[in-house]
């Protein structure tokens, strides 16, 4: 009976079929569309790779399939479809459901409509495609065309047709950097071998910054390079000495020099445009910088495997100098005026490097501990009777009973480093009370006649005295002078 | 007679049906198409319309067609219940005692128009609608059973409302058909007039009989129906209804009370009538669509706003349609 129910619609099912295919063709595309789109939108942005798009084969055969299950056109679809084309009244729908009743209307009811069936052309029945349908795959179809075109005009603007070539920041920045270490290279005290290696790189890399085909990982190919090389050129100066590092810096460079020419004027006049400079500048960034500079010293001290003790008094001095540095940022921290501070830590060093080009040593012994280092003066002329200091002060907690001041200690509760900031600022603040600020470089109110005769780790060196008020008193004139100028706030 | 038998004689007969009835009345076919579908349901019929529409005529040339008695009731507001269903008189028997008999009221046919039903009181009305419900008369404690096919014609005026009492939503459920019956065409008029001019006597043939009408009445009733028409069937009904979550967006805006389960009843059994008069033999949605409007045009209750802006119970029906219609299947 259902068999004879397939039959009297078997014309109007193969008529559905088509439809039902063209239906799952359409709405297949669309999705392979959108798919598609996606697609496309991803290889604009080299997130995949175009061997993806093959997928879209069997997305389609795929959607195809499912479509066309759920449009597929089964007995009461095709029943329904009957009824409403050809006004059947529900016949082939009431036969499709009765189709295994065989009570007296049921089977009347279905031999009548099998009758009426057979009558009925089924051409008449039309294919249905709606509008929207149609309207939601021609969208599909442009919006993937789209992208798609979007996609494929963006590659060939990023990868074919000329290659044009685009100096980034990077790129400048590199050249810069390889053209800077050209330079220090020459002031790099390296061996020949590694000074012609570290310019081999250097041309290297300036050779690939000059190249066509430059990418993004060329060029951080580049900066590491770069990076390593500076880095080497940087361990050759640090493992040389610290020196060298302060002949970076120009005015530094130029005290270095009159030490080396044991020119006690130019060294002075070096120091005291580093003062100007330092106190024109004077900001917790500029003494940072040269709190950087302790640290260097510190890790040159560390590094220089055999300092003689020349070498070991000027790091040390130069220690002491940014020890007292450091002094002075902490006032700034505090928002109390350093000028004094900076002003000490000068005048200290300027001190020690004339007494180190007159060939004397104020780094004389250690205690018997080897905790303390004290330098010791042989007061040459007018002065305290109870001994003296470098700094025409009283002697101080910690000093020896002989008079020699606590240069240095080890123990970290103890008393702070001669230079010390706050040892300094503590002196100028008593020294403010006393004292005035004199142009008279002979003023006894820096006991100016007094003369120090300094020891060279207990060898007593001839004419090696200095009229502390001397040196003082010229270096204070051009302090003044500074100050007078403006130079100095 | 079996059924194929019955059937055939039903095909062969149904077109003769109309054929006959069409002799005395001109023109309301669908009127005429739903009162012979009342008759082989057995639903009776509530026939409104102005006077002198052939409300009466109609109901006399079915009673013709199909020969069954038919005796007409005038309801007036003196009317009584024992004037509708009967009474036990007192009479002498042959012997000569007194002794009460009941003489049975005009209800005793199988055709009863009772004209004008909302003129008489409702008690009165109440007597005639429980022989409708029941198809029997209780007088003095004793039930007389009415002769079936029993088939109720009511007649009401639309004008002239005074002086009437309307009968309530309880009763008007009872009738399965409220058949307006519209005023003729120019052109149904002419032929009115011109066959009346000819003679006003009632020439329609009598085609069926009782016996036969009850066949087909059985018949009609296994007409198969799709599940899918009984649940639209079922939403249409439920639509009426404000509380139903079928409920349609006229329904708030102008329907006070819907209709009953009856009207689901008097839908589906009208269908299977209809589609056997119409050569099929299973139900459709168009049949359901066209006697939804006589199956519940007096079963729901129209609030103030429809009466304010005129919504006619048709309106609203064919609005039900189009909105249950759309609804998936």
């Amino acid at each position: 009976m259902r068999t004879e129910i397939r039959k009297a619609l078997e014309p109007f099912r193969r008529r559905l079929t088509a439809e039902g295919l063209l239906q799952a063709a359409m709405e297949s595309c669309m999705v392979t569309c959108g798919a598609a789109a996606v697609l496309f939108a991803l290889w604009q942005f080299d997130l995949i790779t175009p061997a993806l798009f093959f997928c879209l084969i069997p997305l389609f055969c795929l959607g195809l399939g499912g479509f066309f299950i759920l449009h597929r056109p089964t007995l009461g679809r095709t029943a329904r479809r009957v009824d409403r084309t050809y006004e059947l009244q529900d016949r082939t729908a009431t036969m499709v459901h009765l189709a295994q009743d065989e009570a007296f209307f049921s089977s009347l009811q279905r031999q009548d409509t099998i009758e009426k069936l057979k009558q009925l052309d089924p051409k008449v029945l039309r294919l249905r495609f709606t509008r929207r349908r149609w309207l939601a795959l021609a969208l599909c179809v442009i919006l993937s065309a789209a992208v798609a075109a979007g996609a494929f005009a963006s590659a060939r603007w990023l990868r074919g047709g000329e290659k044009e070539y685009i100096e980034t920041d990077e790129m400048k920045l590199a050249r810069a950097l390889l053209q800077d270490m050209r330079e220090r290279l020459n002031d790099a005290d390296l061996s020949e071998q590694e000074r012609e290696e570290l310019l081999r790189q250097i041309e290297e890399t300036e050779n690939a910054l000059e190249g066509d085909n430059f990418g993004l990982d060329e060029l951080a190919g580049i900066t590491r390079t770069v990076g390593e090389l500076q880095s080497r050129l940087d361990e050759s100066l640090i493992r040389r000495g610290w020196i060298y590092l302060l002949r970076e810096e120009p005015h530094f460079t130029a005290v270095a020099e009159g030490m080396i020419n044991e020119d006690i004027p130019a060294m002075q006049a070096a120091l005291v445009a580093n003062y100007n400079e330092v106190m024109s500048k004077t900001g917790t960034q500029e003494i940072i910088a040269l709190m950087d500079l302790k640290t260097e010293i510190d890790e040159a001290l560390e590094a220089d495997n055999e300092p003689d003790d020349a070498d070991a008094y000027l790091q040390y001095t130069f220690y002491l100098f940014a020890d007292d540095m450091l002094g002075a940022a902490n006032h700034i921290a505090a928002h109390k005026n350093p000028d004094s501070v900076i002003f000490n830590a000068f005048s200290l060093l300027e001190k020690r490097l004339i007494s180190i080009i007159n060939g004397v040593d104020i780094i004389v012994e250690a205690d018997e501990n080897e905790e303390n280092i004290y330098f010791r003066q042989e007061d040459g002329g007018e002065g305290s009777e109870d001994g003296s200091s470098m700094n025409g002060r009283a002697a101080e907690e910690g000093d020896a009973e002989d008079g020699s001041v606590l240069l240095y200690t080890a123990d970290p509760d103890g008393m702070h480093g001669a230079g010390t900031g706050t040892r300094s600022q503590q002196h100028y603040e008593e020294s403010e009370k006393v004292y005035e600020p004199s142009l008279d470089p002979y003023s006894t109110a820096y006991d100016a006649a007094r003369e120090y005769e300094f020891e060279l780790n207990g060898i007593e060196i001839e004419n090696s005295h200095v009229a502390y008020g001397q040196v003082y008193g010229s270096y204070y004139a051009r302090m003044i002078e500074a100050i007078m100028d403006g130079r100095i706030p | 007679m079996n059924q194929a038998e019955t059937l055939k004689r039903f095909r062969e007969k149904s077109g003769q049906v109309f054929e006959q009835i069409n002799r005395d009345m001109i023109g309301q076919q669908e009127v005429v198409q739903h009162a012979v579908i009342a008759m082989i349901t057995g639903g009776n019929v509530l026939l409104e319309g102005v006077p002198g529409v052939g409300k009466t005529r109609l109901v006399r040339a079915i009673g013709r067609v199909f020969g069954l008695p038919f005796s007409r009731i005038q309801f007036t507001p003196d009317l009584m219940p024992s004037d509708v269903t009967g009474t036990n008189v007192m009479t002498r028997d042959e012997k000569g005692n007194t002794v009460y008999r009941f003489q049975p009221g005009p209800i005793f046919s199988n055709i009863v128009l009772a004209d004008e039903i909302n003129r008489a009181t409702p008690k009165t009305q109440s007597a005639l609608l429980e022989a409708m419900q029941e198809h029997m008369v209780s007088v003095a404690g004793v039930d007389h059973r009415l002769e079936e096919p029993f088939f109720v014609l009511a007649t009401q005026n639309p004008v002239e409302q005074e002086g009437t009492y309307p009968l309530p939503e309880a009763q008007m459920d009872r009738f399965m058909f409220k058949l307006v019956v519209g005023f003729p065409t120019v052109a149904e008029l002419e032929k009115i007039v011109l066959m009346t001019q000819q003679t006003m006597e009632e020439t329609s043939e009598q085609v069926l009989d009782a016996e036969t009408l009850l066949q087909m009445r059985a018949l009609a009733k296994q007409i198969p129906v799709l599940p899918e028409l009984l649940t639209y069937t079922m939403r249409l009904v439920s639509a009426t209804h404000e509380d139903s979550a079928e409920k349609a967006e006229v329904t708030g805006q102008y329907i006070a009370l819907g209709a009953s389960p009856r009207a689901c009843q008097a839908l589906i059994t009208a269908a299977k009538a209809r589609a056997l008069m119409d050569g099929r033999f299973n139900v459709s949605k168009e049949d359901i669509d066209t006697l939804a409007y006589p199956v519940l045009r007096h079963r729901i209750k129209l609030n103030y706003a429809a009466m304010a802006e005129r919504k006619t119970a048709d309106m609203l029906i064919a609005e039900l349609i189009r909105e249950v219609s759309a609804r998936k299947r």
